[in-house]
Order: C-alpha cells, then sequence, then structure tokens
C-alpha cells in the first residue's frame, strides 16, 4: 500500500515536471551590490587614472600624455624614436583592444638599401657613352603626331563589334 | 570587301623582308588609291613609310577603307609557304577580324588558303612636313648597302657628308677610322649603275649604323637607292617599288654634342 502511495505521487509528479520547473528557474538577480552609480564610478576610474599617471610621471620624469619630458633635470634623457607623424591615422570606430599590439605596415621601418656600387658604375658608363657618341635624335622630334584620319571609321565599327575595346577618351572629347 | 591580287608574292617577300627588321607590328591602311602603312620603329628613332599603288596590282578592289592591323612576323611566316612566282591575293571582309592570304601556283593546280587573325593596333601617325632638300643622292642601292655594312664594323655612327665633289662616308670607332667617298659618275649609259648628286648646299649630319643597316634590308627591291639630306631633318631613304609605289625610311639624325 504505503509502495504504491509512494509511487502515485512521484509519477504525478515527473508527468507534470515541464509546466511545475518553470517559476523555479527564474534568472538570478545581476545586481549584487545594489543599484549602479555611473557618475561615482567614473568619478572613481578618472581619479585612479590620474593618480596612476601622475605617480608614473614623477617617476619616469615624463608626461605621457604630451609625450614630453617633464623637467630637463630629471634622471632620464627622453628621445623620440619613431618619425613623427604630420596627420594622425584615423582608426575605425570598431577598434579591438590590444590593435597596438600589431604593427600597420606602414609603421614598419625597413632598412633601405643604399646601391653607392652601382651608381657609381653607372655614372662611368654613361659619361664613356657620351664620350663616344652624339646623343641620338627621335623621329617625333620633327614630325608631328598625327590621328589616323583614314583609320577612324573602321575603329568605330571595331569598337561597336567588341565593347571590350572602348574608343579612347581623347578621341571621344574631340 | 577588300581584295588585291599580285601575280608576284615575291614582291610582297621583299617588302616584308625590308620592314619586319624595324617593325614587330604594323597597321595598313587599304583605300580606293592604295595600300598604306606608316610605323615608327620601337625606340621612335625611324619611320616606315611604304605606299602601294592600287594601280600596280592586277585587281584591286577596296570598298571601304579598312585598317588592317598585322604581326609582321606572321605575315612573313604566312609568305615564307609561297613560291616566288606564285599568285597572291589578299582578302578581308569590310567588318572582318581576320584576312586571307590565297597562293595560287602557277605550273600546277595549287591553291594554298591562310587566313591570319588582325591586331586592334592602336598607333601614332606622323605628319611628314613637305621639305625641300639640300642634297639629294642617286646610288646603287647594292652599293649603299655595302657602304653602310662595311663602315658599321668600326663604329656606332655613320658620318654623311654631301658636297660638289661628292658624298663621303666616315665612322670612327676603337680600331680607327674608314672612309669611304664616292663622286658623280659622268657617264650615263647605265642609270642603275651611276652616282648623281644634286645639291644646293653642302650638308653633313650623323646617323646610327643600326638603322641605316636596317633600312639596306630594302635592297632587293631595287637597284636604286635615293638619299634626301637637309641639315638638321631626318635623313630620308627611298627605295622605288617598280610599278607598285615605294618604301621610304626617315632617321632622326645624331646631334651634336656641343648644342646641349
Amino acid at each position: 500500500m504505503s509502495t504504491s502511495l509512494y509511487c502515485n505521487p512521484l509519477g504525478h509528479f515527473l508527468s507534470k515536471t515541464g509546466p511545475q520547473f518553470k517559476p523555479e528557474t527564474r534568472k538570478v538577480k545581476r545586481s549584487l551590490f545594489g543599484p549602479i552609480d555611473h557618475v561615482s564610478s567614473q568619478k572613481f576610474l578618472e581619479e585612479e587614472l590620474e593618480r596612476i599617471r601622475t605617480t608614473q610621471s614623477e617617476k619616469w620624469n615624463f608626461d605621457f600624455q604630451h609625450e614630453v619630458p617633464l623637467s630637463q633635470r630629471g634622471g632620464f634623457q627622453w628621445k623620440s624614436v619613431a618619425p613623427i607623424k604630420i596627420k594622425p591615422r584615423k582608426r575605425p570606430i570598431n577598434d579591438f583592444e590590444g590593435q597596438d599590439l600589431y604593427a600597420i605596415p606602414d609603421d614598419v621601418i625597413r632598412p633601405t638599401p643604399i646601391r653607392f656600387m652601382q651608381e657609381k658604375e653607372e655614372v662611368t658608363s654613361s659619361q664613356k657613352s657620351h664620350q663616344n657618341s652624339k646623343p641620338q635624335r627621335l623621329i617625333t622630334d620633327f614630325m608631328p603626331v598625327k590621328k589616323r584620319s583614314s583609320s577612324d571609321c573602321s575603329k568605330k565599327i571595331a569598337s561597336i563589334e567588341r565593347p571590350s575595346k572602348l574608343p579612347r577618351l581623347s578621341e571621344l572629347s574631340s | 570587301m577588300f581584295e588585291a591580287r599580285l601575280t608576284q608574292s615575291a614582291i610582297f617577300k621583299k617588302v616584308l623582308d625590308a620592314i619586319k627588321d624595324l617593325l614587330n607590328e604594323a597597321s595598313f591602311d587599304c583605300s580606293e588609291s592604295g595600300i598604306q602603312l606608316q610605323a615608327m620603329d620601337n625606340s621612335h628613332v625611324s619611320l616606315v613609310s611604304l605606299t602601294l599603288k592600287s594601280d600596280g596590282f592586277d585587281k584591286y578592289r577596296c570598298d571601304r577603307n579598312l585598317t588592317m592591323g598585322m604581326n609582321l612576323a606572321s605575315m612573313s611566316k604566312i609568305f615564307k609557304c609561297s613560291s616566288n612566282d606564285d599568285t597572291v591575293t589578299i582578302k578581308a571582309q569590310d567588318d572582318a577580324d581576320t584576312v586571307t592570304f590565297m597562293f595560287e601556283a602557277k605550273k600546277q593546280d595549287k591553291i594554298s588558303d591562310y587566313e591570319m587573325k588582325l591586331m586592334n593596333l592602336d598607333q601614332e601617325h606622323l605628319g611628314i612636313p613637305e621639305t625641300e632638300f639640300s642634297c639629294v643622292i642617286k646610288m646603287p642601292s647594292g652599293e649603299f648597302a655595302r657602304i653602310v655594312k662595311d663602315l658599321s664594323q668600326f663604329g656606332e655612327s655613320i658620318v654623311i657628308s654631301c658636297t660638289k665633289e661628292g658624298v663621303k662616308f666616315s665612322t670612327s670607332g676603337d680600331i680607327g677610322s674608314a672612309n669611304v667617298k664616292i663622286a658623280q659618275t659622268s657617264n650615263f649609259d647605265k642609270e642603275e649603275e651611276c652616282v648623281s648628286i644634286d645639291m644646293q648646299e653642302p650638308v653633313t649630319l650623323t646617323f646610327a649604323c643600326q638603322y641605316l643597316n636596317s633600312f639596306t634590308k630594302a635592297t632587293p627591291l631595287t637597284p636604286v637607292v635615293q638619299l634626301s639630306m637637309s641639315d638638321n631633318v631626318p635623313l630620308v631613304v627611298e627605295y622605288q617599288i617598280p610599278d607598285l609605289g615605294h618604301l621610304r625610311y626617315y632617321l632622326a639624325p645624331k646631334i651634336e654634342e656641343d648644342e646641349n
């Protein structure tokens, strides 16, 4: 009897699990420490940042905000390493954290090879050629470049047939 | 429809040999009056101008002006497939992008057809100014070819100076110097062998051997060559194509260094 009595309410219980459990899985309250005061937390952050800035500035004798040394008599000598940018780069709005860790291709300073040996050779060779021969004039120095008048009509036909080869802008404008 | 028929394909072969050294490709402008070609070499130092009159062809028909851009090496390949005494017919439709060369053998019943793709070339056209030349020299074309070939062994450029006495071709280089003088011939028995100088003013100009050598590839076309010179003007080397037209080469001179 007792078992049957025990079994029955369990079966009854299990059959109704779906709708009965729903109110019990309500969301946990996220506000553990009461309502947030945005103004005060912002103020706290700014104060904290200011504190870090001033202490670090005193430590390194450097104004990190303006990127200049605080005074000339400090224990450190500061020198600018990167080339001074005239135009600051406009960053995309969805700036992700840690982007500064990655090099932007333009910022990478690559060593430029100086080919002073080749330049020397070129100079000597050009001097040689100048000594041996006179400079050659071009035929276009003597004759004016004209448009192909006779071929104009046939060119137009060609351009109609083959749309990939369009007439030049200079031809269109005149 | 364009159609031009010539009983001797050899003439076309010679013309191609004469220009394919300087030009890789060229536009053939076909009109009622004939076929014309004008093109500069790659370095823009020389200019080739070819005129083939319609009267010179055995049959000529050109309904509409037509420009055919052709690769000269390919064209030369096709003409190498023909015998010298074959009859050649050049055919093209008005709106086609190919040209057909038909060769008919004289002795046997043999007809060969070669179709070649045309190119759409965008070449500059130069206005050749009318010039009164100070010196016009006519001489055997073989002689001119020989002189240019000989002198180009010694230097990169040839100085051509024309005076009343005659024409002097000279050059100098690492080995030394070379001079060839030819005087006007007095006997006019054989027109092909005589040297004639029509001179208003003496002229001395310097030209690059390389181009002159390329010009002499036209020597098989005709026994006489005509050189026209004026101070500070391109040299004109002209070869007449018997009954058909002419082939002219223009070459810009080299200038004195003192001018700069």
